[in-house]
């Protein structure tokens, strides 16, 4: 298909993150997740998680969250890279909207895209710009997971084994976790002409369908089933059972969830004006 | 073999209920540079934008080299100076070149080549390791015509290409437009009359959102038919008197109160000898200019004709 040329989404979106890491708004995002992580996993290498893996702890979690994930992640399990885990992918809209939302939108402000056109389709922009956010994302979350492995080998002892066994399939989780809230950043920066707003609609859209979620949930629990498809965390139960088979049946969705957003935002990019 | 490099056909273009751009039907001629020209709200802006695919048409259509302006053929073949687009704030104008050259197929070595050269056509070699926001609005505006000269298109549309330089600049980006007309078809819109007059062989003046005419810049000149003069005064009607006795003297124009023009046209078949017996005929008349040009100023044509 020649509107989609190979070589030319490797170009842009190797210059997607050679801008990511020159410009305020990546540098911005790297710095604001740095800290939190840092002070995160400062806290947990003192040791904080591991009466997480105590029986009584367990049965404390398993009134505050899910008892199957309470279960999942801190019996039998290194509990400093579990409770980790459960904080990377509870915190992954916050970071996740806030990073991806600037793949076209300061571009359709700045009229940049018009020195861009003449050179690459409008599906080749939108997808190199996708890719890039999604590899910078990633690159964070790869970063970070690895730092806590080796924080949770240090910790809890006698986890080696484990610690290596989660490691690739947490990082995975990750990766494929915030995939869909990349696509729903695609879709919602283009639609406005700067990053910052991008951001507001993006966490505005994901407030107001959880909040929707919430209250048609007390009544219509199938319905409130069913509308809660439509925003990306869906998934997140089955990415929180830390294991292969979960993990693969989440991932099934991604495609869903890229293909139905990128879809969306691809046919607002195509005919809007820049 | 297309003789058309761009057709147009009933476009038009609103912004909510208002018509910037109604029913135009162009014809830009493969290798003749063109002008587009207007005063402020013709629309210029707006077919210009139409034509480079950064607006879409409420109505009509568009072909470029043959082609829809969204057809992905057309990359890299034509290539555009956007008036108001922003380069990035944060990342060498050099390094900037050379990555919208890697986006037309330049290896990377190649591209970086590419951004000498366009830089040094542009005369802004020693800013190449600049950031964007180090740089005056006229380097930028320089910058950003140095990005519509990479690599080797068939069609270049350049959008108020000598907006905000000064004479010595705008004078060097001239040449270097005038320079590439052998090689390609260039479209230039511009609100300086004088550059599009230089450089152009054809005009499209736009009024209102619509066609008003489509002209060759030597007819509308008149170049060896007239003589146009910049008189000390408003010359008077009775002027016209004066050259009463002169049968070479076919037309008189006036222009408007306060411009102090006066336009002879003459019968051409005499060569200089028109323009020696017109100039005598001023001097009797103890009438003194302080200009004289062949022809008629492209700037007055097109206002007279707009009125």
């Amino acid at each position: 298909m020649n509107s989609l040329r190979l070589s030319v989404i490797k170009t842009l979106v190797r210059q997607d993150l050679y801008y990511a890491l020159k410009s305020a708004r990546g540098l911005l995002f790297l710095v604001f997740f740095g800290v939190f992580w840092f002070w995160v996993l400062w806290k947990l290498s003192s040791g904080n998680a591991q009466y997480l893996a105590n029986p009584e702890a367990s049965m404390i979690l398993s009134y505050i969250i899910d008892p199957k994930i309470a279960q999942a992640l801190f019996v039998n399990r290194a509990p400093t890279l579990s409770a980790f885990f459960y904080l990377a992918v509870s915190t992954v809209p916050m970071f996740v909207l806030f990073a991806a939302s600037d793949q076209t939108a300061n571009d359709i402000g700045s009229k940049y895209l018009r020195f861009l056109t003449p050179r690459c389709n409008r599906i080749e922009i939108f997808i190199g710009r996708f890719i890039g956010a999604v590899f910078l994302v990633s690159m964070a979350y790869i970063v970070i997971s690895l730092f806590a492995a080796l924080i949770s080998m240090y910790v809890d002892k006698d986890s080696f084994s484990m610690v290596m066994a989660d490691t690739p399939i947490i990082i995975l989780s990750l990766i494929l976790y915030t995939i869909p809230f990349v696509a729903l950043m695609s879709l919602c920066s283009v639609v406005v002409g700067s990053a910052g707003l991008s951001a507001l609609v993006g966490i505005s859209i994901y407030v107001v369908f959880l909040t929707l979620i919430s209250v048609v949930r007390y009544k219509l629990p199938d319905i409130a089933g069913f509308l809660s498809y439509v925003i990306p965390n869906s998934t997140k139960p089955l990415f929180l059972q830390l294991n292969w088979t979960s993990m693969l049946s989440a991932a099934v969705t991604v495609p869903f969830y890229v293909f139905a957003y990128g879809y969306l935002g691809f046919m607002v990019f195509k005919k809007r004006d820049i | 073999m297309i003789d058309n490099i761009i057709e147009t056909t009933k476009l038009a273009k609103s912004f909510g209920n208002q018509w910037a751009l109604y029913d135009i039907n162009i014809q830009f001629k493969k290798g003749v540079t063109t002008g587009l020209v207007g005063p402020n709200g013709a629309g210029k802006t707006t077919l210009f934008s139409l034509l480079c695919g950064f607006l879409k048409p409420t109505k009509g259509s568009t072909t470029i080299l043959g082609l829809n302006p969204d057809d992905a053929e057309l990359r890299n073949r034509i290539s555009i100076l956007p008036q108001d687009a922003l380069l990035l704030k944060t990342i060498p104008v050099g390094k900037q070149l050379e990555m919208l050259a890697e986006l037309q197929g330049f290896s990377r070595k190649q591209a970086q080549d590419e951004s000498i050269r366009v830089l040094k056509m542009v005369n802004l070699s020693s800013s190449r390791n600049k950031n964007a926001d180090q740089l005056s609005h006229g380097m930028l505006k320089r910058i950003a015509i140095a990005q519509a000269f990479i690599g080797s298109p068939e069609l270049i549309l350049l959008d108020e290409p000598t907006a905000g330089l000064d004479p010595n600049t705008t004078d060097s980006i001239k040449s270097v437009i005038r320079s590439l007309s052998n090689k390609t078809s260039i479209i230039i819109t511009s609100h300086n009359l004088e550059v599009i007059e230089d450089l152009c062989q054809e005009v499209i003046i736009l009024k209102e959102g619509r066609l008003h005419s489509h002209e060759k810049i030597a007819d509308l000149t008149a170049r060896t038919k007239a003589l146009t003069f910049r008189l000390e005064q408003d010359p008077d009607i009775s002027i016209k008197d004066i050259f009463a006795s002169l049968p070479i003297v076919t037309d008189i124009k006036l222009g408007k109160q306060g411009q102090h023009r006066l336009v002879v046209y003459f019968n051409d078949e005499q060569g200089q000898m028109a323009e020696i017996e017109i100039l005598k005929c001023l001097a009797q008349a103890n009438i003194s200019y302080r200009e004289m040009i062949r022809g008629e100023r492209l700037q007055e044509t097109v206002a007279d004709r707009l009125e």
